[in-house]
């Protein structure tokens, strides 16, 4: 795999992780706001 | 870098006209895109800000009637947050940032594209509820219910407008951490990185974790109005309180994206127009990093007045008032690169000393609310809107300015002119403290802030705030027409803009390439 593959590898899972934690914060506070 | 080649010889034939901005993915362009709407939303909020002021020129109603009055408080904070001084920042992160990197582009540049058009529709749809039934949103930026709740046509439309701005800000953090990790040219490791790189990546974490936060709590006002759920209705079993909670564990953080971008523009211009290095780099880094992690453990300190134990507004009144400390490692740093310093004062680095000086009142009035028992006595106050305003007007947005005249020369290839830049700055910095000062007294003595009619005692601070705000808003004219001015022609500017100015982005022309570095620089 060449330098810049591995780079823009990176940058996908870079994005796809923050949207995931950012997908966890909304859900996450339904999730705790209807547990009362 | 074959792939950077292929992708500059895609670009060659990108389209002219309206097209090019419509289908653009290259930064440069999209950080013209976001700082022009900013400057938009700025003429636009300032307008409603006018509307307010024209309206308290005088006790007794005026102008507007009290509906009208309360949404324009509304809009205005609403547009300048989310319109005005967030996408100029993300405007500036877009330009500077691959060029400050040694980057050839963002990360994920289709995804900017987008982020930026998402912007004009979401404040379409937020400024089309002026014409709406009912009119616009009333109840306060803050949208607590059930105040909020009462608002007419105009709330779906809000809420879509708020999750649209949500959206396209959690698309830019993303696109701005990504590039940052993973687009640094060879040898520029993070502690190599300018500080406004530095405050963006933070100000990036924040944004991810917080905008989701807003999005989840109007969710939860949608569903409460229009679906039948109980989350902030007593009468169901619901809380309206929890929604202060919430709103504010996403609006203390939004402080500080607010005003850690302007931090790293102030570590920017400070150490050109000394001709120092900045004093205590690491230091900056850590008090950036500090101020982020206290901004997630305040938020209760908006809200000390609803009636909380006391061992919850003591933790609230002690850790705001820890924030103190790495700003002022911050403030002091800047002071010490000053010291001894060659310094000229160009107008970039007049609006970064306004800032230094203001931003630390702002700071101060801060801490005054942070002591929980005076908060009782200044909650809601226009002592409060004094300190806000003095913290994001000649704080924030005053880091704008000074971004704009100090890289202006830099995007356009031509010197602004630097005798209006002066009158500008002298202009904005008397009538911005005409504007906000007087607020400190009035609200000292009683005047509660978002209200339209006031007593007569306070009518002469009023009717200098006023006269202030008409004063400030003009001359914003002037910045408008010394930046159009620039941008059509002007002696020309060298690479290296300023003499002392250090930093990657001033290697290359002026204006730069299409594609910043299509080869890594060398970073020392």
């Amino acid at each position: 795999m060449d330098v810049e593959t591995r780079r823009r590898r990176r940058i996908w899972w870079t994005a796809v992780v923050l949207g995931l934690i950012a997908a966890g914060f909304y859900l996450g506070f339904f999730y705790v706001m209807s547990k009362g | 870098m074959s792939s950077a080649t292929a992708h500059e010889a895609h670009h060659e034939e990108h389209p002219s006209g309206i097209m090019r901005w419509i289908t653009t993915t290259n930064h440069k362009d999209i950080g013209t895109l976001y700082l022009w709407f900013a400057f938009i939303m700025l003429f636009i909020g300032g307008a409603m800000a006018l509307v307010i002021r024209a309206e308290l020129f005088q006790p007794g109603l005026q102008f507007v009637d009290p509906q009208f009055f309360n949404s324009m408080t509304t809009m205005h904070a609403l547009i300048m947050i989310f319109g005005a001084v967030m996408p100029a920042f993300t405007g500036l992160a877009n330009w500077l940032i691959p060029m400050m990197i040694g980057a050839p582009d963002m990360a994920l540049p289709r995804m900017n594209n987008w982020s930026f058009w998402i912007l004009p529709f979401a404040f379409a749809i937020l400024l089309s509820t002026l014409f709406m039934e009912g009119g616009a949103p009333a109840g306060g930026w803050t949208l607590y219910p059930p105040l909020t709740l009462q608002t007419g046509h105009a709330l779906p439309f809000m809420i879509l407008s708020i999750h649209m701005m949500g959206l396209s800000s959690i698309m830019g953090a993303i696109n701005i951490v990504a590039t940052i990790l993973n687009m640094r040219a060879p040898g520029m490791t993070l502690m190599k990185m300018p500080l406004f790189v530095w405050t963006w990546l933070i100000t990036g974490y924040l944004l991810i974790a917080v905008m989701p936060v807003l999005a989840g709590a109007v969710t939860m006002l949608l569903t409460d109005k229009f679906f039948g759920t109980s989350f902030f209705n007593a009468a169901g079993g619901g809380d309206p309180v929890m929604f202060q909670h919430i709103f504010w564990f996403f609006g203390h953080p939004e402080v500080y994206i607010l005003i850690l971008p302007s931090f790293g523009v102030i570590s920017s211009i400070v150490p050109t127009f000394a001709r120092k290095p900045l004093f205590g780099y690491s230091s900056m880094v850590y008090a950036t990093a500090s101020i982020a992690f206290l901004s997630f453990i305040v938020w209760a300190h908006h809200m000390f007045t609803v009636g909380m134990p006391l061992s919850g507004e003591l933790f609230f009144m002690f850790a705001t008032m820890l924030i103190a400390v790495p700003t002022g490692v911050k403030v002091f740093n800047w002071v010490a690169t000053m010291w001894k310093g060659a310094l000229t004062f160009e107008t970039p680095m007049l609006f970064a000393l306004g800032f230094i000086i203001m931003f630390t009142i702002g700071g101060f009035s801060g801490l005054m609310l942070a002591i929980a028992p005076a908060d009782f006595q200044y909650h809601d106050s226009y002592f409060v809107v004094a300190h806000f305003h003095y913290v994001l007007v000649p704080g924030s947005v005053f880091a704008i300015i000074a971004a704009v005249y100090y890289w202006l020369p830099k995007w356009t290839g031509h010197m602004y002119n630097e005798r209006l830049g002066k009158i500008h700055f002298w202009l904005s910095t008397i009538f911005v403290n005409l504007t906000f000062f007087p607020m400190h007294f009035v609200g000292l003595a009683g005047m509660p802030r978002r209200i339209p009619d006031y007593a007569l005692q306070f009518a002469d601070y009023n009717a200098l705030s006023s006269i202030g705000a008409f004063g400030f808003g003009f001359s914003q004219l002037l910045f408008l027409y010394i930046v159009l001015q620039t941008v059509r022609g002007g002696a020309k500017a060298g690479d290296r803009v300023w003499e002392g100015a250090d930093g990657l982005e001033w290697t290359l022309p002026s204006p730069p390439p299409y594609h910043s570095f299509t080869t890594p620089p060398a970073v020392r």
